[in-house]
């Protein structure tokens, strides 16, 4: 039998799951939860996007086929090979800011 | 004149052609050209093989040992462009005919990439720091600059030749999607390929907007027609006796980090053997090259855990020279290679994923662990043995990068981390582990402590980002790139990077480790810093006195006397690294300045690493450095205060990491000895041959004279 986890628990186990998926996928190699890098700092899309209710489709779009205009000169790449349940968790995670845990 | 015939000295000159040579005359608009190179290639050989040599004040050329086959003979040189190739066989005579170049943009072609590159804009000293994207686009952590002109150069030239051909010119293809928008299309280029990630780093660096800016305008700027404001000077003096012989290898879709050709502690070893290349991230296929047969291989390096990333897993874009195709399929990292006295080759490589096995980790009782448990390491060890043709796999806790052996019983392997996030040093007792092939009682590492305390023992010490304390020792933030033992007293010497490569703000140090009985517990450290003016530290080798050298990102070579310091080398004040500016001798780089640095003891030129030529293989006296030059696409030696440099022209876009010397006959004189190279670039396409450029062996020797066979 396992432990059974409260819901913060549950939470700081997916977000630190997440965070990992962002790692190995390299997305942290151009943005940072925090700071703008070469693409916007998650927080700052997660603010930008609080209040859009399409905004998981939206994102999820650039994630897989690649957008450019909103963050400055500088495009987003396609990543058209990401399977569609990790684009679906990173998309959730960067919408909740990013969090490590 | 032009006689024909095989084995026949010509009555006007000491122009002596055997069977195995090919030599003649030069000749241009106004007579003899001197100073040119001569290239001659086949691919009648197993694998394609070119020989490049030098004409003589009298335009007179000599091709030494020549391997039977048909080759393409052309001439190439400053002032001129390609002449016409012409086919000959070894024993012929051949005049050639230079092609004097129609305009400055014809012969600008063939210049060295940092004679393009330094039409790159730096932005002036007063824009750093850095007042981020709502400022002047330039990170606050950018804060000089000269932390602009190191990520420059030891974070982009790390792996591209700056100036060259596919460099300085934008593909239309990056510039369609991009709308016709250059910093467009400079975005775009900066995410193609496998190495999307590794380039977003840099770029994230110097700030996007501001840095894919100046990159867009420079070459904005040369497809307009600007043209280099300095012209490289052709070889002179004993530049002219130099015999390049090249061979390819490996494949077109890979490319190489380093190679090896024998043991540096012992340069004959392995004579006329095996030439083993390290592909880091293109390729789990090591290939390797007989130079006698004219063949090359490969071996496939395994590795332990199945569930190791791959670079076909990494995010990647479209590539304007190879679509949509996965052209790298690597997990092994295998990054840099050396050879024991026994021709074994052991590679800094991966084997796992990162997450190091418990005897690494707190709680273990490995006698490091204790001292400093380590829970990841990103790439391990591998050797391979070519006799056996087998592969042994070893699984360190610490991160490895460059290696090198020391001079004591065991064959301890040295090995450095990169850059500074481990602040430690591992090492594996070689003899240890071929004897019981037991990784973890073979392995240890240390923490870089300095004696602060000055008691000239190893004790307490503070750790990272404690407050210091006088009683104690100090632990410091650095880590080896670099790496090599003194043949004089066995200490072990490493480099740490500067800011634009480790991404810490801290100046670049040589860090003198000395292990002591119990090297976990013993080892203490010593660091120095290049004075004030003169920045980023890469690579170091030490000659046969114990003197250590390097090169600097500020635009020199560098020797590093210990003997020379006046001070005490411990003690509280020896935390800085800067109590021995006595002990440093600067050399400036030849060639331009980046016009927006004002500094005229620097130069634009970058070398990635150095190799002092110890047992004097090049044929340039004993203990000679030589910087691998990669703006001026050369070998630049320091012979006795002066620069030797010794451009490699063919292919265009020469760029090498490290290189190590050979004897093969002691008795041949020249030709029994040579120094080794390879292709180090991560885009051979960027050069001449672009996509059909296969990455090749160079072997370099300098003979006599000019005409010498």
């Amino acid at each position: 039998m396992g432990l059974v986890l409260s819901a913060p628990a549950l939470w700081a186990q997916e977000n630190a799951a997440t965070a990992g998926l962002a790692n190995q996928l390299g997305c942290m190699f151009c943005h940072n939860a925090e700071v703008k890098l070469v693409g916007p700092a998650f927080k700052a899309v997660a603010e930008k996007y609080k209040d859009q209710t399409d905004a998981v489709a939206v994102l999820t779009n650039k994630v897989k086929n690649g957008g450019s205009g909103v963050w400055g000169r500088v495009p987003m790449p396609a990543h058209a090979l990401v399977p569609d349940e990790q684009v679906k968790s990173l998309v959730g995670w960067v919408l909740k800011g990013a969090p490590a845990k | 004149m032009g006689l024909a015939t095989s084995g026949v000295v010509l009555a006007e000159s000491a122009l002596n052609i055997s069977k195995r040579d090919i030599g003649g005359v030069v000749t241009g608009a106004k007579g003899a050209e001197a100073g040119v190179w001569v290239i001659a290639e086949t691919k009648d050989l197993p694998t394609k093989f070119a020989k490049i040599v030098v004409t003589d004040d009298k335009g007179r050329f000599l091709l030494p040992e020549m391997p039977s086959a048909n080759y393409q003979i052309w001439v190439r040189g400053y002032g001129l462009v390609d002449s016409p190739k012409v086919t000959a066989k070894p024993g012929q005579k051949l005049d050639l005919k230079a092609v004097q170049a129609p305009d400055e943009r014809s012969a600008a072609a063939y210049y060295p990439g940092m004679y393009w590159y330094t039409l790159l804009d730096i932005p002036p000293a007063n824009d750093f720091p850095g007042t981020g994207d709502k400022g002047n686009g330039i990170p606050a952590t950018i804060k000089k600059q000269s932390y602009w002109v190191d990520t420059i150069k030891n974070s982009c030239q790390s792996c591209h030749a700056l100036g060259s051909e596919g460099m300085r010119n934008v593909s239309d293809f990056y510039k369609k999607k991009a709308g016709g928008d250059s910093f467009g299309a400079w975005a775009h280029r900066t995410q193609a390929g496998q190495a999307m990630a590794y380039m977003g780093v840099a770029v994230g660096r110097l700030g996007p907007d501001k840095g894919l800016e100046l990159f867009a305008n420079w070459t904005d700027k040369i497809e307009k027609g600007a043209l280099p404001f300095d012209k490289p000077k052709r070889p002179k003096g004993v530049e002219r006796n130099v015999v390049y012989t090249m061979w390819d290898y490996s494949s077109n879709k890979y490319y190489l980090h380093d190679g090896i050709s024998s043991d540096k502690r012992n340069n004959k070893v392995n004579p006329n053997g095996l030439f083993w290349g390290s592909p880091e991230e293109s390729t789990d296929r090591v290939p390797f090259l007989d130079p006698v047969n004219h063949k090359s291989g490969e071996v496939v390096m395994p590795y332990r855990d199945p569930k190791l990333f791959g670079q076909k897993e990494q995010p990647k874009g479209p590539s304007a020279y190879w679509g949509d195709e996965l052209i790298w399929d690597g997990h092994t990292s295998i990054h840099n290679n050396v050879m024991d006295e026994a021709g074994r080759v052991w590679f800094s490589a991966r084997i796992r994923p990162f997450a190091n096995p418990d005897f690494c980790k707190q709680g273990s009782d490995h006698p490091s662990a204790k001292v400093l448990p380590i829970a990841e390491s990103v790439r391990q060890l591998s050797m391979y043995d070519p006799a056996k043709k087998e592969w042994s796999l070893i699984n360190t806790c610490f991160t490895t990068h460059h290696l090198y052996f020391s001079r004591d019983k065991n064959n301890i392997l040295w090995t450095s981390a990169g850059g500074p996030g481990l602040s430690a040093v591992g090492w594996l007792d070689t003899k240890k582990y071929l004897e019981t092939k037991d990784e973890q009682k073979s392995q240890g590492w240390t923490p870089i402590v300095l004696d602060t305390n000055g008691n000239g023992k190893r004790d307490a010490y503070t750790d990272l980002g404690q407050p210091d304390d006088p009683s104690k020792d100090k632990r410091v933030m650095t880590g080896f790139y670099g790496v090599q033992t003194s043949p004089v007293d066995n200490s072990v010497w490493g480099q740490s990077m500067d800011v634009g490569f480790s991404r810490v703000d801290q100046a670049g140090f040589l860090i003198r480790l000395t292990p002591g009985s119990d090297p976990s517990n013993t080892a203490l450290a010593e660091i120095y810093q290049p004075p004030e003016g003169y920045y980023g530290l890469r690579g170091l080798d030490i000659d046969s006195k114990g003197v250590v050298w390097s090169v600097l990102s500020s635009g020199q070579m560098t020797s590093f006397d210990r003997n020379k310091c006046k001070g005490p080398l411990n003690g509280p004040a020896s935390a800085s690294g800067k109590h021995c500016p006595e002990g440093w001798t600067m050399y400036r780089f030849p060639g331009p300045q980046f016009k927006g640095v004002n500094d005229p003891n620097g130069s634009a030129e970058h070398a990635y690493y150095i190799a002092v030529d110890v047992e004097n293989t090049l044929g340039l006296g004993k203990d000679v450095p030589v910087a691998l030059t990669n703006g001026g696409e050369a070998l630049l030696a320091l012979v006795k205060g002066d620069w030797v440099s010794l451009r490699v022209p063919y292919p265009l876009g020469f760029f090498s990491k490290n290189a190590d010397g050979r004897i093969d006959d002691p008795k041949a004189g020249w030709k029994g000895k040579g120094f080794w190279t390879t292709s180090g670039t991560r885009a051979n396409f960027h050069g001449e041959g672009g996509t059909e450029a296969y990455p090749k062996v160079f072997k370099v020797q300098v003979r006599p004279s000019p005409l010498a066979n």
